[in-house]
Parts: C-alpha cells; structure tokens; sequence
C-alpha cells in the first residue's frame, strides 16, 4: 500500500506544483473578479484586469494584496465578506474566533468542506491511521470551524467519529477511558487540561491507549516544551499539529517525521511569506515573513493573495526524510504582526515569551500576556502560572524574569500566579491582552509595485 | 499556446484525469436525466467526490464542482 495518500501532488517536483500553482491562482483571479463584489473592487482600484496576472511577478508584484479589514467592511454591507456563492450552495456557517478582534462571518459549500477534511488525510495516512482507527473530538460542535475540518477530515479518511459534545471534561475522560480512541482531537491546552482533570480524580489517561494527540488553534503543537508535557501527560510522541486561519480554512499538517513543523497542504492552498513591510517575496527560508496565502478550498469566499499576519519561515525544497516535496514551516506560525511589542527598542513577539516560559522548573503552562502603552512605551505584563503548591512565587517571577531578560534582551514585568488561578478554555486560549488602543499598535502596510 | 496557458500535467496521472473526465461527463448526463430529486441530490454528491479525485490527479480546468 501507498506510504502518500496521494503522491502524485505529494512527491510532485517543485516546478511542477508552481506551475499548477500559477494555473489555479490566474483561473481563480477570474472566478473572483466575476462572481465577487469585493475582489472587483480591489482588483479595480488597483487597475488590475485578470488578464493582467499571466507570471508569478505579476501575482507578486501587480496583483494587490487582500486583508481581513476588507472582508469586514464588505461585510457590513452584506452580511458575508467577498461573497461568490449564492445562498443555494451554502452547506454550513461558521465564523472566525477574532483573534484580532472582530468576528469574520463564513458559508461553506458542501463540497468545500469535503475539501477540507481532505487536509487531514496526507498528514494522518503518513502517520499510520487508518479507517479502522477513531477519533474523539473534544469540541461542542460550535460555530468555530477549526475542529470541524479535522471531522471532515475524519469521514474523508474512514474513521470512526467519536463525539465528546456537551460532555464535561471528566465525562470526556471517562468516555476516553472506555472507548479507548486511537486519536484525541482538541486545542493542546485544552488536552493539558483534560489530563490534569483526570489526575485531579486519580485516572490516568496513559492507560486509555491513546496513539495520537491531534488538533490546533493554537501554537502549542508546535512548541517542543508543549509537545514534551502533552507526550508525558497522555502516553504518546504522536503530536500531530494543523495550522490554518479560520477564513481560509487549515493550510499546514504535520508529517510522521516531525521536522519541527507543518508542511502547506498545497492541494488546497498556494501560501508564500513576505516582507510584512514592503510586500516583497522572502525566499531565504532563514528569514521571517508574513504568511500569505490563496485558498482553493473556501471558494464561496475566496482568499487570494490573503495576509494571515502569522510570521513564518518558509522552506519551497524541504528535505528531512518524508518524502514530500511541499513547502515546510519550521516552528509554524513564530508570531504576529499585530501582536509585536517593542519594548525599549525590542521587538518582543509572544510566541517567543511561550517558548521560553516553559523552560524555568516550576512554571506552569497556563500564562496570559498583557500589552500596554504607558507613557508612550509599550509594556508586556507576563502572567503565570507556578506549578504546584508551596513554591516561592517572588523568587520563582525573579528567576523567570531574569531568563526572559537574558533570552530576549529585555526585562518584562512578571506575576506569578497561585495554580488554577488563571481560566482554562474549552478553544482557543485566550493568551494575549492587548490593551492598547487601535491608534497606538504596530501598522504594516504592504506596498507592492506597479510597472 | 504560450507557456502561461500550457496545461500542466502530473507524471503517472494523466490517464486517470483522462478517464475521470469522462465519467464525469456520464455522471452529469445522468444527473439531468434524474427520475426523482433523490436521485439527483446523491448524484450531485457523488459530483462533489468525483471533482475531489479529480484535483487529486491535477485537474484545474475549474477549480469547484458548481463552477459553469
């Protein structure tokens, strides 16, 4: 049997899948200037005909880049952003989970979503999961598409659904315990919290079986400390993580060799880093860019050229030992443009400070970071929590202080909490506090030349 | 054609895409040809999972089974 669960696009040389690339993105330019209000707009202020778009320098460089503030104000207007699909070939409503604020409303087709699921099939197959395997999702089953796709991608596969819906995090452990899943899906915090329930009434979850920890909507499965606790917490080194933005759907999925990162799903997305400043291409894959992206998955609403202001290291010519031949994101998403403090001349991003928190004894997982402007400088407030009782907070906060200064090249104010003290979340974790006002955060905008 | 409009075509694949094509083709006779809506709502489904197999072997004429 196959080790690619689909090798002709998986192992397709490099000049290949850019060539198809090209081929997709100009056929859906046109798609979208016909069928979208919004991109029509963009693509006419620009001065910027489909036609135009005929080399990837013209997709660089001509094309004009897309932003969520865009499908926000369409939005307002209509209800969805960048509509393209008419209300007869909606299957299902989601909308984003606002990680910069504001909420993005979205309509998926029918097929789109089998499109989606479809993500998960390259990453699991390689793992090893078959359709005699099942997956048991942590998830109400709400309006936040993330964990949905990974059901998609669950009956795209074969797997045998198991729902954790409505259930309580101890009824969900007990349901782990006895059907014994060979995936656990949910945010990676949310899988801590789950082993620290079952600690807290003695089970140990390592004793369900549990092959594989799989999920996202956050950067925990990525950060090898989070990886490490999660592997000792459930009995497991099988972490699979997705990447996505909830607009365009997950763009990344691990491979069985774990080279610290996802690899684009590039049957469903063309996705390229830039400078978040100047808008120009980053090939150097030692250099941080700005994720952009082109979805062929969310047509109803397409996404093309997108900034996902996710900054990343992208690798176009991967080698360590898969076999694949898409593009690789070592360490994944290693922050945001938006969420960047500098701090007496610094730039702090948060994925760093997550990073390096785990890497004093006695810290815990669960922190929050507060960003604030005080006469006229910004400031990180690094809340966490210690882990376990009796330990000397003050001490504890000066030494994580002090790592954080050696690391970063900057003091950042630290609280060190009581355990438990912090709240826990079913999704996303909301990890960051940003303060300040609109006016008073960082502002990239994307140049980008016309001849 | 020039290189920007030349088809592009996956090693090993092209006499997949040939085939799938044309069920596809049969497959959309027999949807107009549906006796009952039934009929033509599992057809349009199984439209949906021939158009995913088919991307799968590089197809990109159009990019979403409802495209005209």
């Amino acid at each position: 049997m196959s080790r690619y669960w689909n090798s002709l696009t998986q192992t397709a040389p490099r000049e290949t899948l850019d060539a198809l690339h090209l081929k997709k993105i100009r056929h859906l330019i046109g798609v979208a200037y016909e069928r979208s209000p919004l991109h029509r707009r963009v693509y006419d202020d620009a001065g910027v005909k489909p036609g135009d778009i005929r080399t990837w320098e013209d997709f660089w460089y001509r094309l004009p880049f897309t932003d969520k503030p865009q499908y926000l104000a369409d939005q307002e207007q209509c209800g969805y952003g960048g509509l393209a699909l008419d209300r007869e070939h909606w299957q299902q409503y989601f909308h984003t989970t606002g990680t910069t604020g504001r909420f993005l409303n979205e309509v998926f087709t029918q097929y789109e979503l089998q499109k989606a699921g479809s993500q998960y099939c390259y990453g699991f197959w390689d793992f090893g999961i078959r359709p005699r395997d099942s997956i048991y999702f942590c998830f109400d089953w709400g309006a936040w598409i993330g964990l949905w796709t990974f059901y998609w991608g669950a009956r795209d596969l074969g797997l045998t659904v198991l729902s954790g819906g409505g259930a309580s995090g101890l009824q969900r452990v007990k349901d782990i315990m006895s059907l014994r899943p060979t995936i656990v899906c949910g945010t990676p915090t949310y899988l801590l919290h789950l082993a620290e329930v079952a600690a807290a009434e003695g089970i140990d979850v390592r004793q369900a079986g549990v092959t594989m920890l799989a999920g996202g909507g956050e950067a925990g499965f990525s950060i090898p400390l989070t990886r490490q606790k999660l592997a000792d917490a459930w009995g497991t080194n099988l972490i699979y993580d997705a990447y996505g933005v909830g607009e365009a759907l997950f763009i990344g999925q691990s491979c069985r060799e774990w080279a610290g990162g996802v690899h684009v799903i590039e049957d469903v997305c063309h996705a390229y880093s830039v400078n978040p400043e100047s808008g120009e291409p980053i090939t150097d894959v030692g250099s941080v860019g700005e994720n952009v992206i082109t979805s062929y998955t969310h047509l109803a609403q397409p996404f093309i050229k997108y900034r996902t202001h996710d900054l990343v290291r992208l690798d176009s010519r991967p080698i360590h030992g898969c076999g694949w031949t898409w593009a690789h994101l070592p360490g994944t998403v290693l922050g945001r443009t938006d969420f960047m403090v500098t701090i007496r001349g610094v730039n702090v991003y948060p994925t760093a400070v997550e990073n390096l928190l785990g890497e004093i004894p006695g810290v815990s997982n669960h922190y929050e970071l507060h960003i604030s402007r005080r006469d006229g400088m910004d400031r990180m407030l690094v809340k966490v929590e210690a882990q376990g009782a009796g330990i000397d907070h003050e001490a504890l906060a000066v030494g994580l202080a002090d790592h954080l200064r050696t690391n970063l090249g900057v003091r950042l104010e630290v609280e060190m909490e009581a355990p438990l003290t912090l709240p826990r979340y079913e999704l996303k974790t909301k990890r960051i506090f940003d303060h300040r006002s609109v006016a008073e955060r960082p502002r990239v905008t994307l140049g980008g030349r016309t001849p | 054609m020039t290189p920007a409009d030349e088809s592009v075509v996956l090693a090993e694949g092209e006499d997949t895409l040939r085939r799938l094509v044309a069920l596809r083709a049969s497959l959309t006779e027999e949807r107009h040809l549906a006796p009952t809506p039934a009929v033509a709502r599992a057809l349009e489904m199984t439209d949906y999972y021939l158009f995913l197999a088919l991307t799968y072997v590089g197809y990109h004429d159009t990019l979403y089974p409802e495209e005209p």
